[in-house]
This record gives structure tokens, C-alpha cells and sequence, in this order.
């Protein structure tokens, strides 16, 4: 069999189709909220949004044998949490003038803390607990799938309504509401869109590595762009390639897709670097 | 057309229950060269901040051509260049990229960079300008609206002499085209002579500099 085929033969299997669909909608949306993740200097708080929504996931193995919960009621509880973890951080990091980081880890402890103890208490089997972790590909339903699409959707569209609101809270944040824009609101907003990403995301990368992709791809764009918009389209290409270079790859080596997608966007990003330091 | 006055009646303005500034009176015309100099935590920025109606403060203290400065739109009136120091810039973007996410009207876009004779920097990054050439960006970003007061937080630090020159030359061509001209600045001595009057604010006070020894007004 050549690659052709072969390729072909994996597209057939439903859960490749399922990986696929997802990882191409969730590249746009990895991409374009992490731009902005960058320009408000939040990569940390994007990394802490994902341990928090493990202690979302924690929350529903506890409760799985309480009450019936459907995986929309289940996703539902994850956002809910986590982002209740990330209004906690912003709100926390608007109280400390200069060193706003603390806010990070008091939150970072808080949810660690409390997925431990929702696991020790919890009598349900929790034996996806390292798939939530590295992610796991081969676990997305055709159901998943539909949320993450119709999610993904809804979020681009916001942030295309707020993306020059963004920026402005970014470049002025101290004066923003001079130019009609409330910081408060829009910091929020956007914490909240952070925080929907990365609970649709982790099933495909995985708590420890979803900030990753919304972050090394905009870097290796930066290296290469000249202006923002080739910013945007970039790492919009780079995240896709990413993703999807990184599941065949991962299929073929019979490693964990998360590790390999991420391993990609770092060959990536080095290559940027070199060009970069040869060519600007 | 009548030129705009910002009344300032009796402002006080505390922080986490210290007073910073303490009964500031204050009258500015829109066809003032003005600048507020004062050293670091004097509260030169607080006192702008009242200005741009970004510190809640009562109706009636801060007030232009009578109106409560809480209840106008603050866009049209005051364009504001913060200090070089906090601007935070990490991606590419150009100058008319930049521009357009405050005013989507390119039009009006070359339009300023053109009066302001920066329109060769147009598709420059401004990762790739000098703090002179960033600086007529921001100033153009406050010309977008028609203002009629341009408020610079320590424009000059950081500029060598030719930018300073560059960046007077600017100024007083944006006041005598009927821009109240407010700086914020701790450095008089680089500062030109066009200036029409210097208040100092010192000890969460302000006061006029005597005109007889004032070698700026």
C-alpha cells in the first residue's frame, strides 16, 4: 500500500474523521484567541485554564453516580467551572496593582487541590483521567464532534465582532474607555472565550498541552509576518498544519497525538526563529 | 468657532483613602500650550485621569463649556498619548492597521498621516519605528476624532534632539490649527517656547508658575 492509500484508509475509520472535523475547526479557533492571548500577555493564565477544567472533568466523575449526565450536561459543568476558575483569576489579578501573577497561582493551587480531592471521593471509574491529561483522539464521538463545530463557530463569530475592542483594551488598557471601549467587560468576555476553548480542546490535546497551541503557533506567525493581518492568516495555516501533519503522524508512529501535534508546532517555531535571524 | 474651556472647580481625588490631589482649580482654553510638570507620584497622572473622565469624580467639578465631563462623550474632545514606556506591543501590525482599529475610515486615515506628514510610514511596523516616528502615530490616533485637546504624558523622554524638535514643530502646528495643547511633563528645560502657561503640582497641589520668573511662558 503507498502513503496515498494508506492515508486514505485512515480517513475511513470514523474516529479519524472525528479527529480530523474537530482538530480543523479547533485550529481557527486555537489560533485566533491565542493571538490575542499574546498581545494581553496571558500565556500563563491560558495554561491555568486548563488545569482548572480538570478539576471541572473531576467534578463530573463525582457526580456521575448522583445524577444521570449526558455529555452535554457533563460539558455544561466543565465550562461552567472552569469558567467560574477564570473570572476568579481576572478578578483577582484586577486587585494586585503590580504583581497580578499571585492571582495565577492561588487559582492554579485551588483547582489542583480540588480535582485531587474530587478524584479521592469520587466511586466512579476514572480511568480517563490520563486521556484528560495527554488527550486521546480516539475517544471523540460524533456527537463531540457536533458541539466542538457548532462551539467553534460561535466563538469565531464573537470574536470577530470584538477583535478591534481587543486589541484597543490591549494597546490602552489603562484608557481604553476613552475610545468607548470598558476594559472590564471585554477582559471578561474574553477570559470566558479562553476558557470555552480550552474546554473544547482538551479532549484532542490534552490539560497539559492545550495552552501550547493557542501560544507556539502565533509565535513561529510572528517570526514570519510582517504586518497583522499576515499574523492572523498564518498561524491560522500553522496550527492547521500542526494539528493535522501531527494526527496522521501520531497514527503512523503510534504515539499520543497530542504530544506529536505539539512537537510539530515546536519544529515549527524553531525553523521561524532560524528564518527570522537569516532573512529580517 | 468658540474655542472650548475646561473648568476644574475644586478637585479632590483620594486613593485607597490617601489624598492625592487636594483642591486643584483649574482653567483650560482650547487655545492653551499648557504644561502640568511636578515630580514622579505628584499626581500628574491621576489629575489626568479626572481629565478624561476615567476617576469617578462628582458632576460639577471637572466641566467644558459647562457640561459635566461625565456626561460627554469623552472621544470627541480629549485625544490622550500615554507614556512610550506602557505601551505594550508584541506583534507586527502597521501603522495603518493600527489606525484602523480605532477609525475604520481609511479615508480620514491617510488624511491625518498625511497633515501630519507621516504618510511614509504608512505600512511600516511600529515594532520597526523610532520613538519619535511612533509617537506621530499615536498623535495621529487621538487626530482621527476631531478633537479639540491633545493630552501627552511625558512625550518627550526618550527623544534625541532632532525628535524633539520634530515632535515641537508637530505640536505647534496642531495648536495653531486650534488643538489645546495639555503635556505632562517632569523635563521643562527640553521643552519649546510656544508654551502659554506651566502649573506645577506639587504636595497633591497646583500652582501657576509666576509669569515674571517663568522663562517658558
Amino acid at each position: 500500500m503507498n502513503l496515498i492509500e494508506q492515508i486514505a484508509n485512515i480517513v475511513s475509520y470514523d474516529f479519524m474523521q472525528n479527529a480530523l472535523i474537530s482538530g480543523v475547526f479547533l485550529s481557527v479557533v486555537l489560533a485566533v484567541v491565542g493571538l490575542h492571548l499574546v498581545t494581553h500577555r496571558l500565556t500563563f493564565i491560558a495554561d491555568t485554564l486548563g488545569h482548572i477544567n480538570m478539576g471541572g472533568v473531576a467534578l463530573t466523575y463525582l457526580l456521575a453516580p448522583v445524577i444521570a449526565l449526558s455529555l452535554f450536561s457533563s460539558l455544561l459543568i466543565i465550562m461552567t467551572w472552569s469558567i467560574l476558575g477564570g473570572v476568579l483569576i481576572e478578578y483577582l489579578r484586577s486587585k494586585y496593582k503590580d504583581n497580578k501573577e499571585v492571582a495565577i497561582l492561588i487559582v492554579y493551587a485551588m483547582a489542583i487541590a480540588l480535582t485531587m480531592i474530587f478524584l479521592n471521593l469520587s466511586t466512579s471509574a476514572n480511568t480517563g483521567f490520563l486521556n484528560l491529561l495527554f488527550g486521546n483522539i480516539n475517544a471523540i464521538s460524533n456527537q463531540e464532534v457536533i458541539v466542538v463545530v457548532v462551539f467553534s463557530i460561535v466563538i469565531l463569530i464573537v470574536m470577530q465582532l470584538i477583535n478591534k475592542k481587543l486589541f484597543i483594551i490591549a494597546f490602552d488598557q489603562e484608557v481604553s474607555e476613552l475610545y468607548g471601549v470598558k476594559y472590564t467587560f471585554y477582559r471578561y468576555l474574553f477570559i470566558i472565550l479562553v476558557t470555552i476553548t480550552t474546554t473544547l480542546a482538551i479532549k484532542i490535546l490534552g490539560v497539559l498541552l492545550v495552552s501550547s497551541m493557542m501560544i507556539i503557533p502565533n509565535l513561529s506567525a510572528i517570526n514570519l509576518s510582517k504586518n497583522l493581518k499576515q499574523t492572523k492568516y498564518f498561524a491560522i495555516i500553522l496550527t492547521e498544519i500542526s494539528m493535522i501533519f501531527g494526527i496522521f503522524m501520531a497514527y503512523f508512529l503510534n504515539l499520543s497525538a497530542s504530544a506529536v501535534i505539539v512537537i510539530v508546532a515546536i519544529v515549527i517555531y524553531g525553523l521561524t526563529v532560524v528564518y527570522k535571524s537569516k532573512f529580517s | 468657532m468658540d474655542k472650548s474651556q475646561i473648568i476644574i472647580n475644586n478637585l479632590n481625588f483620594k486613593y485607597n483613602e490617601q489624598i492625592v490631589l487636594d483642591n486643584i482649580n483649574l482653567q483650560i482654553s482650547q487655545i492653551d500650550y499648557l504644561v502640568i510638570t511636578g515630580k514622579n507620584g505628584s499626581g500628574k497622572s491621576t489629575l489626568i485621569k479626572c481629565l478624561l473622565g476615567l476617576n469617578k469624580i462628582d458632576n460639577q467639578i471637572i466641566t467644558i463649556d459647562g457640561v459635566s465631563i461625565n456626561k460627554l462623550d469623552k472621544k470627541g474632545i480629549f485625544g490622550y498619548v500615554a507614556q512610550e514606556s506602557k505601551l505594550l506591543l508584541d506583534i507586527p501590525i502597521t501603522a495603518v492597521e493600527y489606525l484602523k482599529l480605532y477609525k475604520s475610515d481609511i479615508k480620514k486615515i491617510k488624511e491625518v498621516l498625511k497633515t501630519i506628514n507621516a504618510k511614509y510610514l504608512e505600512n511600516k511596523q511600529l515594532n520597526d519605528m523610532s520613538g519619535g516616528e511612533r509617537q506621530r502615530i499615536f498623535i495621529a490616533k487621538s487626530l482621527l476624532n476631531n478633537i479639540k485637546f491633545l493630552i501627552l504624558d511625558e512625550p518627550i523622554k526618550g527623544l534625541d534632539k532632532a525628535m524633539r524638535k520634530s515632535f515641537h514643530d508637530l505640536t505647534n502646528t496642531l495648536h495653531k490649527n486650534g488643538v489645546g495643547i495639555i503635556i505632562i511633563s517632569h523635563n521643562l528645560e527640553e521643552l519649546d517656547m510656544h508654551i502659554t502657561k506651566v502649573y506645577d503640582l506639587e504636595e497633591r497641589k497646583l500652582s501657576e508658575f509666576n509669569r515674571t520668573n517663568c522663562k517658558y511662558c
